[in-house]
């Protein structure tokens, strides 16, 4: 009986694609929450790719970005740990300040101003504090800010309680507010 | 600055600062949020906090603008692997293998076996199979043609740390000759570790089709983005040693 829906209930290439599309900014965003940016898009492709190959593992009409998100994270790690090879190498190897660019830094967000209210100088310290959080809680923070998701839809992506992802939201923006709310004082 | 008694909303820090968020979320109730509409008219503190928790959100949605509306590049064909050619230009014959060599090599290094792959293919042998069959037409051996030539046939020029512990063999063009913009083909770079492995770098542009990808885990591969060009190394070592050497202009 529970065979049945194998047969018949498995995505074709299609509508994987369609549901794919539509899921593919969230699932960029997690894989540069636990990868580096420059990565994001290779890893999510990579994840692709394999589940293409286990399409008659998603049944249908459950989360596919929660499916999909899981195949990212574990590219994800896997990336994360090549990329911390590759810099302690490189580290070990390049002369201080011969300019060479390090693997990851490429697409990075990591040259730009920021216009507005906010004062460039606290761009590291931002940057900084927003590196400095798990890869977990980094991925509820970005899928919150940039795409509003419920605590309910950042807990299936992320694999977590819905009341964590709540808690990793408010500690992480809570973290950088102060930054912001102590530079202004400070100015 | 201000947990007064005359604000017992906010008289705990924590409350407060869940309130703030849950307003911020819009998941307070209509009444509460009329209420705490009401203390931020009057509480500059309680009211800078709101600010800060925005300016955030701003922060993190200017930091990231590029991921809200990125679109998903084309996935690779299954039905050109592993037999077809899956870098669509016309090439001669011996060139589309070589394409069709990296593209297996490229794949490889996903470590994951597609659908299709017969179950003996071995990567490291198609690796040793392109690596040796590559003869470079156009030899970028010194800085200055490196960039020129990455110039004339990327749209991008990239720079190449000549001195670092890794030999940069030469550059292989589609026929040896610049080619126009526009044109599809891989650009490829040999190159030769410290060890005498060779090591074959695959450059494309961002708007032009990648090679597909299919499986083996016995090769490395390691990407890199400079300047909207992706670029692959394609290794038997554990570590990449030619994208460090490379840089933006």
């Amino acid at each position: 009986m529970a065979e049945l829906r194998l047969a018949n209930q498995t995505l074709t290439r299609e509508e994987f694609e369609r549901l794919y599309r539509e899921a593919y900014p969230t699932l960029r965003v997690v894989a540069s929450a636990v990868a580096s940016r420059a990565f994001a898009e290779d890893i999510v492709q990579q994840a692709a790719i394999v589940a293409l190959q286990r399409l008659d593992r998603f049944e249908p009409g459950t989360n596919f970005k929660a499916w999909m998100s899981a195949i990212v994270r574990g590219a994800a790690k896997n990336q994360r740990r090549s990329e911390r090879r590759h810099r302690d190498r490189i580290l070990k190897s390049a002369d201080p300040g011969d300019g060479t660019e390090s693997a990851g830094g490429a697409s990075g967000g990591g040259r730009r101003s920021i216009p507005g209210e906010i004062p460039g100088e606290i761009e590291p310290e931002l940057r900084n504090a927003l590196a400095s959080l798990g890869p977990q809680q980094r991925t509820c923070i970005l899928l919150k800010a940039l795409f509003d998701h419920s605590y309910d839809e950042i807990a299936a992506i992320v694999g977590i309680p819905s009341s964590t992802a709540r808690s990793h939201v408010h500690r992480g923006r809570k973290k950088l507010a102060e930054i912001l709310g102590d530079s202004k004082g400070m100015g | 600055m201000r947990e007064s008694a005359g604000q017992p909303d906010s008289a705990l820090p924590d409350d407060r600062d869940a309130r703030l968020q849950a307003y911020l979320d819009g998941e307070l109730p209509q009444d509460e949020a009329a209420a705490l509409e009401a203390d931020l008219e009057s509480d500059v503190s309680l009211r800078g906090e709101l600010d800060s928790l925005r300016a955030a959100d701003s922060w993190l949605r200017r930091e990231f603008a590029g991921e809200v509306g990125a679109e998903a590049p084309p996935l690779p064909d299954a039905d050109s692997i592993p037999g077809g050619n899956p870098i669509p230009f016309g090439l001669p014959p011996q060139l589309v293998a070589m394409a069709a060599a990296i593209a297996v090599i490229v794949g490889g290094f996903l470590g994951y076996q597609a659908v299709t792959a017969p179950a003996t293919f071995n990567g490291q042998d198609a690796y040793n199979l392109a690596a040796a069959s590559f003869t470079p037409d156009v030899i970028c051996d010194t800085p200055e043609k490196f960039r020129d030539y990455t110039s004339k046939t990327l749209g991008v020029t990239i720079d190449a740390d000549f001195t670092a512990p890794v030999a940069l063999i030469g550059w292989t063009g589609v026929d040896g000759r610049y080619i126009e913009a526009g044109n599809v083909a891989p650009r490829v770079l040999l190159a030769e570790s410290a060890g005498g492995e060779r090591i074959i770098t695959i450059f494309v542009r961002d708007d032009q089709p990648r090679p597909a990808l299919r499986g083996d885990a016995t090769i490395n591969r390691f990407t890199r983005t400079i300047d909207g060009v992706r670029v692959y190394e394609l290794t038997p070592l554990d570590e990449p040693v030619v994208l460090g050497v490379l840089s933006a202009e």
